[in-house]
């Protein structure tokens, strides 16, 4: 199949984007001066891709993908309250899409819509610093977005390593080289303008999808720097 | 599908097309699959994946057509057999506006709206779903895994050995390189099983040759290629053919039938295809539908929308696009610029320019036969707001928005049209030369 040889390089090519790179905050220059205001929030459901790396090769773990898009959300909205803002982390849920096919597919358009820019904001992030990012105004057709100031969108790759494939790489490769971990982005784009406003990466260790408490001191820490505005021009 | 990760899975199992060119088609006679916990963890994987592929949004949702590809797709399975274990045949339409189609091991096909926009007529639906029909029925899947999983032992130990960290791309590339017999197996299964339900089976020799279509650069730089290069392709399946009784003095092909059905599917996946950077398809599509059905307003709406779609590029690759410097120059572009900035790099060339002159003409036209047809179509005012802009004729835009908003009152785009309504306004009164005193 065509796909599977790029597929898997773009995994291993977002990894290693997302992965090493230091914890960093990446923020639209009017955002920072205070020209856009962001205090209602929307999260988007997340996407998530976590592999499991066993002596038999890697496999997808789309349960356990289910479970870590399900905690992130609620994750996210509390880092984002303690910072001020206020978050809809309640009205794209999996439940809501289950009942909604329009909602389903404006969600799945919207998704399309940012990986198209996705890629080359994960290259250059500190390019959001200049402004260069938009999805274009056309966010402006999704319509629970139209009370939120920004939507959110998070990504996160994970990997999980087999207890074989952990004593197999120490055995070859020494200790320490196959840890579990995640990395996640998470983005928030105006919801009017489609600008790419503010972009944060955070990394977690440990067994995620057991427990997902551990991803919650990174997410909150990747939002250092950041604090909402304390109302919103969108109405009540 | 948009997410990798499931992506991933998803290739795997189903560019499970390597094995087993010794495995005979699937036959009543021939001892039944025997399933190990391997298989059975493979089988679970895809009934998660197909929960995945739904809750997502991915699929069309369209009940007459998924009826549609579902009765051509059962017309083609073998009659009067039970469903192989493990089997529950599930025929959806993917929106991918990729020509592709494939089908999981628990007896899910997915055919993408890329792909009926693309065919012809019922025959060539028929063999495509003939084609993904045999990896189910021959097991493709499940054999292709545990020959991955042996050879991905292998590749660690080779791997750990040579103490390198070989990427699992290069491993799967050198190791894993797909021979192409099994999606032979599969095409000469799909003749029989085409003219078995009477349907013409020289159609999939047409169907190949437009999944070859010219329409798009090949950007694409893969290691290897899971289907057998097309003229082996037409020449063993011209073979099959012509060893073939047919079952009818009139086969069927079924093309009205099939735009009929798929008339609407097309139209959608055109937006779709421009998003994509397929805009060469999109116009080539519109097209086709303006030819079938010159009398639809909606018809000459979507072309407008894929000539603008189509910017600043020539309606067919230019020899220079063609060539391996240029395509490897758009790779470069392609990675390096947003969409936005590639469009507008195109645009700055004297080639782009005059190209989109020539678009933005041939769009105009298109959007006014529509509202010629149907002047209460909404979508081709929009359409029109929309050209006007890029030309920064503001009045003229604001003259089509405004008609946009009040035909369509309820649309989903009301907020936006509105912004960009009242920027067209005021440039428009700025335009205006003063008043005399």
């Amino acid at each position: 199949m065509k796909a599977s040889v790029s597929c898997l390089g773009s995994i291993l090519f977002s990894l290693a984007l997302v992965s090493p790179r230091a914890q960093g905050q990446f923020e639209h220059p009017d955002l920072k001066s205070g020209k856009v205001v962001v205090h209602k929030l929307l999260i988007l459901p997340p996407q998530v891709g976590i592999t499991k790396s066993g002596m038999k090769g890697n496999e997808g773990m789309p349960e356990e993908e289910g479970v870590v898009e399900n905690a992130l959300p609620s994750l996210i909205s509390k880092a984002l309250q303690a910072k001020g803002c206020a978050v809809f982390d309640d009205v794209v849920t999996p439940a809501a899409l289950s009942k909604n096919e329009e909602l389903k597919s404006s969600v799945a358009d919207i998704w399309g819509k940012f990986k198209t820019i996705e890629p080359h904001v994960a290259q250059k992030p500190k390019d959001i610093r200049t402004g260069r990012y938009t999805m274009g105004d056309d966010v402006a057709n999704f319509a629970p977005g139209a009370a939120v100031d920004a939507l959110v969108f998070a990504v996160a790759a994970g990997r999980l390593t087999t207890g074989g494939k952990k004593t197999f790489d120490a055995f070859v490769a020494g200790p320490g080289g196959r840890e579990d971990f995640i990395a996640m982005n998470i983005y928030l784009v105006d919801s009017q303008s489609g600008n790419v406003l503010l972009l944060t990466d955070a990394a977690a260790g440990g067994n995620f999808v057991a427990d997902p408490s551990h991803m919650a001191k990174p997410i909150g820490k990747s939002f250092k720097d950041f604090a909402c505005s304390q109302s919103s021009t969108k109405p009540k | 599908m948009q997410r990798c990760c499931a992506t991933l899975g998803l290739s795997l199992i189903v560019s499970c097309g390597t094995v087993a060119a010794q495995q005979p088609p699937a036959a009543p006679s021939s001892p039944p699959f025997a399933f190990t916990n391997v298989d059975l963890d493979l089988l679970h994987q895809t009934n998660e994946i197909d929960q995945q592929i739904d809750s997502e949004g991915s699929l069309y949702t369209d009940s007459k057509l998924a009826d549609y590809v579902s009765a051509v797709g059962n017309d083609v399975l073998p009659q009067g057999l039970p469903d192989p274990l493990n089997v529950k045949w599930q025929f959806h339409v993917l929106r991918d506006p990729f020509p592709n189609a494939f089908a999981l091991p628990n007896g899910s096909i997915y055919v993408n709206t890329g792909l009926l926009a693309l065919l012809e007529n019922e025959a060539q639906l028929a063999s495509v779903l003939a084609h993904e029909e045999t990896h189910v029925l021959n097991r493709h899947a499940y054999l292709e895994n545990r020959k991955y999983r042996k050879k991905a032992l292998a590749g660690n130990i080779l791997s750990g050995v040579l103490g390198t960290n070989v990427p699992a791309v290069i491993l799967e590339s050198t190791l894993y390189g797909y021979s192409r017999e099994l999606e032979k197996e599969a095409d000469l299964h799909a003749v029989t099983a085409t003219n078995d339900a009477n349907y013409s089976t020289e159609e999939m020799i047409a169907a190949l040759k437009l999944l070859d279509s010219p329409h798009e650069v090949d950007l694409s730089q893969h290691f290897y290629q899971d289907h057998p290069r097309l003229k082996d392709r037409i020449g063993y399946l011209s073979d099959a053919i012509e060893d073939t009784h047919t079952r009818t003095p009139h086969p069927l092909v079924e093309e009205e039938r099939y735009f009929a059905a798929t008339e609407q599917v097309s139209r959608d996946n055109i937006p779709m295809d421009t998003n994509e950077g397929r805009q060469r398809t999109a116009v080539a599509t519109a097209q086709r539908l303006v030819k079938k059905d010159p009398k639809s307003a909606d018809n000459f709406r979507v072309l407008g929308d894929a000539l603008r779609g189509l910017g600043p590029r020539t309606p067919d690759p230019t020899p220079e696009e063609l060539s391996s410097r240029g395509k490897k120059d758009e790779r470069k572009s392609l990675w390096k610029l947003t969409p936005q900035e590639y469009e507008a790099s195109l645009m700055a060339s004297p080639a782009g320019k005059a190209a989109w002159d020539s678009n933005r003409k041939q769009s105009e036209d298109a959007y006014r036969k529509a509202v010629e047809i149907d002047p209460s179509l909404a979508a081709a005012h929009r359409g029109l707001g929309f050209l006007f802009e890029k030309e920064q004729l503001p009045a003229q835009c604001a003259v089509e928005f405004q008609k946009y908003l009040e035909l369509a009152p309820n649309a989903t785009d009301q907020a936006q049209i509105r912004r960009r309504l009242e920027t067209a306004q005021k440039q428009s009164a700025a335009n205006a030369p003063a008043p005399t005193p």
